[in-house]
């Protein structure tokens, strides 16, 4: 069966995981998990999703934005470097909807995902920003 | 430890190998430069945390290249060498940011006290830095360190429910619908307190000044309008909003000022009856902008008035401790607008509605058209 596109999830909370990955498969989405960022640069290129669903802070805090940093500026990832990346995080935005640490000198020159979300995600509103994520990447 | 670093600008050469050999036999790492030209060139090249520098040098003197290293770096300590002790010179060098004085001429043991006590300050200053800067790191990421400890699970826990909710799990029944329904209700509770103790916890009056900017009052109201909307359809209750078309511009941080509004606003939709109605004026004063947000609510027993701006305090009226709330709300906006030099009072008699009035400076008028 032809699915709506492959999901890889990089987060190291299985709860989040679990529910995450049951939103996306119940709507015809495969989805692919990492748990560490190492295992989520591997993934990429095993798997080449249409998206990334990235978790900011897993063993460490900067954890997701280096995976971020990776995809976007190293050579070895050319290939792989227009995958839409939707960042989440627990840690709600401050203000507005661009996402950043109390603290800009922590955020150095870090690329912007795409999109980014507050944890806990409603069903309908992920679906909706993956979607549009998705369609707005496959006409580039 | 590595080696303390000791340069050593003197024209006389004499004078120079004197000071490395008794430097040198304590363990110290000594340089040596036959001008202040010369020294300062050494220090850009090569970091050291202290210079003995004699007064009296052709060119450029003692004065000169204190002056010059502490614009360099003011943390380099400095102690001058000087044939004329005298008070007028020792005072002319320190104030260029000179730490110390040595009288010439000078035996090997005062040469190694002020220099030791000059390498003490040094490495205290260093410790005191580090540990203000540890500190400072600590409590910029505290906040955000205890929210994602706090907020992780519960959003694991919310998810749960709404994938339940959302039927993927499975058909639930009326009665296990209810309960999770109202389980996410008080979840949902929990985590606004959360996110309202991190709001309050990051509003800091100095930023919040710097921030302060000339702004049209009814687009602030347009704005704060936009996100209360909703709410007051579902409950049925009406906002007329009357702003007079000539009012001054305010000086206000438009984000948080918003969020005041905001919180008034949907404070005076949620405690108030259903059909009721919510009045949002603005008057003039010599000094103020006064914005007034009245509804038809219950209205707040005199008793309580003096307290409803504080952190956690929450009505002891039944029908309000029904409703959910952080307790916050309130506290957060009149800290935001002491912070824009504003307050906000309140006016209300139990049955007849409450007015919050916002007080904000106006903005100066503008020279230029």
């Amino acid at each position: 069966m032809a699915t709506k596109g492959k999901i890889l999830i990089v987060d190291d909370d299985p709860d989040f995981v679990k529910t995450t990955k049951m939103i996306l498969l119940a709507d015809g989405y495969e989805v692919q998990v990492a748990s560490d960022g190492k295992m989520g640069l591997e993934k990429i290129r095993e798997v080449k999703p249409d998206l990334i669903l990235l978790d900011i802070m897993m063993e460490s805090i900067f954890e997701g934005f280096s995976l971020m940093g990776t995809l976007r500026t190293s050579p070895e990832y050319e290939d792989y470097q227009g995958i839409p990346v939707l960042m989440v995080s627990s840690v709600r935005a401050d203000t507005g909807s661009r996402f950043s640490f109390s603290d800009e000198e922590d955020m150095g020159d870090i690329p912007q995902p795409d999109e980014y979300m507050d944890k806990p995600l409603k069903p309908k509103e992920l679906l909706e920003k993956v979607g549009n994520l998705i369609q707005r990447f496959s006409k580039a | 430890m590595d080696a303390p670093r000791v340069l050593v600008i003197d024209d006389e050469e004499i004078a120079r190998i004197s000071c490395q050999r008794v430097l040198k036999r304590e363990g110290i790492q000594v340089t040596l430069a036959s001008s202040g030209r010369a020294g300062l060139e050494t220090l850009m090249r090569e970091p050291h945390d202290l210079v003995l520098v004699d007064l009296k040098m052709p060119e450029m003197d003692g004065v000169e290249v204190a002056r010059r290293i502490q614009h360099f770096d003011p943390n380099i300590v400095v102690i001058i060498i000087t044939g004329y002790a005298t008070i007028e010179s020792a005072v002319a060098v320190m104030k260029e940011g000179a730490y110390d004085y040595l009288p010439k001429p000078f035996t090997p043991d005062e040469l190694l006290i002020v220099v030791r006590r000059g390498l003490e300050k040094k490495r205290l200053d260093q410790e005191s830095r580090a540990l203000r800067e540890e500190k400072e790191a600590m409590e910029r990421n505290f906040v955000t360190m205890v929210t994602h400890q706090l907020r992780s699970p519960l959003a694991a826990i919310f998810q749960y429910i709404e994938v339940l909710l959302s039927n993927i799990g499975g058909e639930l029944s009326e009665v296990q619908r209810e309960m999770l329904e109202r389980a996410r209700e008080r979840l949902d509770g929990l985590l606004q307190l959360i996110n309202d103790w991190l709001d309050m916890s990051r509003i800091q009056a100095g930023e919040i000044l710097h921030r302060l900017r000339p702004v049209e009052l009814s687009s602030c109201v347009d704005a704060a309008m936009a996100g209360v909307e909703l709410a007051a359809r579902e409950k049925g209750v009406q906002i007329v909003t009357k702003l007079p078309h000539d009012l001054p511009r305010v000086n206000a941080d438009i984000d948080t000022f918003r969020e005041v509004l905001s919180n008034i606003i949907s404070n005076a939709i949620k405690y108030n009856h259903p059909g009721g109605s919510v009045t949002i004026t603005a008057r003039e004063q010599p000094e103020w902008v006064v914005v007034d947000v009245s509804d038809t609510g219950p209205g707040v027993d005199e008793k309580e008035i003096p307290f409803i701006f504080e952190q956690f305090y929450r009505s002891k009226a039944k029908d309000i401790r029904k409703m959910e709330g952080t307790g916050l709300g309130l506290a957060i906006a009149q800290r935001i607008m002491r912070a824009h030099g504003g307050k906000i009072e309140v006016r209300s008699q139990l049955g007849h509605g409450s007015t919050f009035s916002i007080f904000l400076n106006r903005a100066v008028a503008e020279t230029t058209s």
